[in-house]
């Protein structure tokens, strides 16, 4: 069946085989796995970041394979790169604000 | 791939008829479909910024209350987080599957899929009422006779709460708004409204349930899996 779909001439949209599918889904699995393992070790600081390192990679895949971003054309990547670029802006610079600014705690005395 | 010339043979010059799912402004249905996804990718592009309000959020209480947070994510049901997880990956799978066989034009495919998309989108739901539940049981909604007895500032462990259901609250309604929509699709299909040249709203709720997934895969690790092993 995922021989048959690779051998349908179509000039539109990109059809995936279903093996692809199938294979992607299984990554997520094993990957969600990875993530609840990774959970139940004490790695200390590592914990969340190899947690957001997994769940990126997961959504890299969900987005490339399920959402098709990978056989998309050049103006639906560019809007999905904007995406990703202006949420950065709100993310990055607002942590800067948070911590290159004094205005978290009240001084003693006060 | 012109359509007006299959359809029309006696279409010319501006006047060219054309099936009734090609709207009047667009030459070809390629034209159409580059432009129903490209407006999808914006409007998901809307919704990335509005998620990221609360992850933004999320992150600057959670650096500062850090301890709290733990505490609240150990009273969260971490299997139950994970089910669903599996749950909503399953169904994005199978909501995969139902844009291909749209693509395919099998009528048949196209609603088993989108049923057990639906069927799957009903269980999340059921399971977040399980925890929500549970929550409600033991006063952990902020606001409504919030009860701490265990280590913890009560007031921090609360945000913990608020964030909590703020987050899982809004990506529950995205999920039910899906429920809502693949009914409306399951009529539609049901209509002959479909084929393989026309099937983007089929596509475009994938792109969206697809979304509803993505956020889910942050969520789960962020709120449920904080500061490693418990129970």
């Amino acid at each position: 069946m995922a021989e048959h779909a690779e051998h349908i001439e179509h000039s539109g949209p990109h059809i995936a085989s279903v093996s692809n599918y199938l294979t992607i889904f299984s990554l997520l699995l094993i990957l969600t796995a990875a993530t609840v393992g990774v959970a139940l070790m004490d790695l200390g600081i590592f914990n969340t970041v190899v947690a957001l390192m997994i769940a990126c990679v997961k959504a890299m895949l969900v987005i490339l394979y399920y959402m098709h971003l990978k056989f998309s054309p050049g103006q639906i990547k560019l809007a999905a790169a904007a995406a990703i670029f202006w949420l950065m802006i709100m993310l990055v610079i607002t942590a800067f604000d948070y911590v290159g600014r004094a205005w978290q705690h009240v001084p003693a005395g006060w | 791939m012109s359509v007006s010339t299959e359809v029309a043979p006696h279409g010319h010059g501006e006047h060219a008829e054309h099936p009734e799912y090609m709207r009047h402004q667009f030459d070809d249905m390629d034209q159409q479909n580059s432009a129903a996804s490209l407006g999808m990718w914006l409007f998901m592009m809307t919704e990335v910024m509005f998620f990221g309000g609360f992850f933004l959020g999320y992150s600057i209480y959670r650096s500062e209350y850090y301890e709290s947070f733990v505490n609240g994510s150990h009273h969260l049901a971490m299997f139950l987080g994970g089910l669903n997880t599996v749950v909503l990956i399953t169904s994005s799978v199978t909501m995969a599957f139902a844009v291909r066989a749209a693509q395919l034009g099998k009528k048949n495919h196209i609603t088993a899929f989108l049923v057990m998309t639906l069927l799957l989108a009903c269980t999340f739901m059921v399971v977040k009422f399980i925890e929500y539940k549970d929550k409600w049981d033991h006063h952990l909604i902020p606001g409504m006779d919030f009860v701490w007895t265990d280590p913890g500032d009560p007031r921090t462990v609360q945000l913990f709460y608020g964030f909590y259901f703020c987050m899982t609250g809004m990506h529950g309604l995205h999920v039910i708004i899906g429920v809502g929509l693949l009914i409306w699709l399951l009529i539609r299909v049901k209509q002959n409204k479909f084929n393989s040249e026309y099937y983007a709203p089929i596509e475009n709720f994938g792109l969206y349930w697809h979304f509803v997934d993505l956020i889910w895969i942050f969520l789960f690790p962020l709120l449920y899996l904080i500061g490693g092993l418990h129970e």
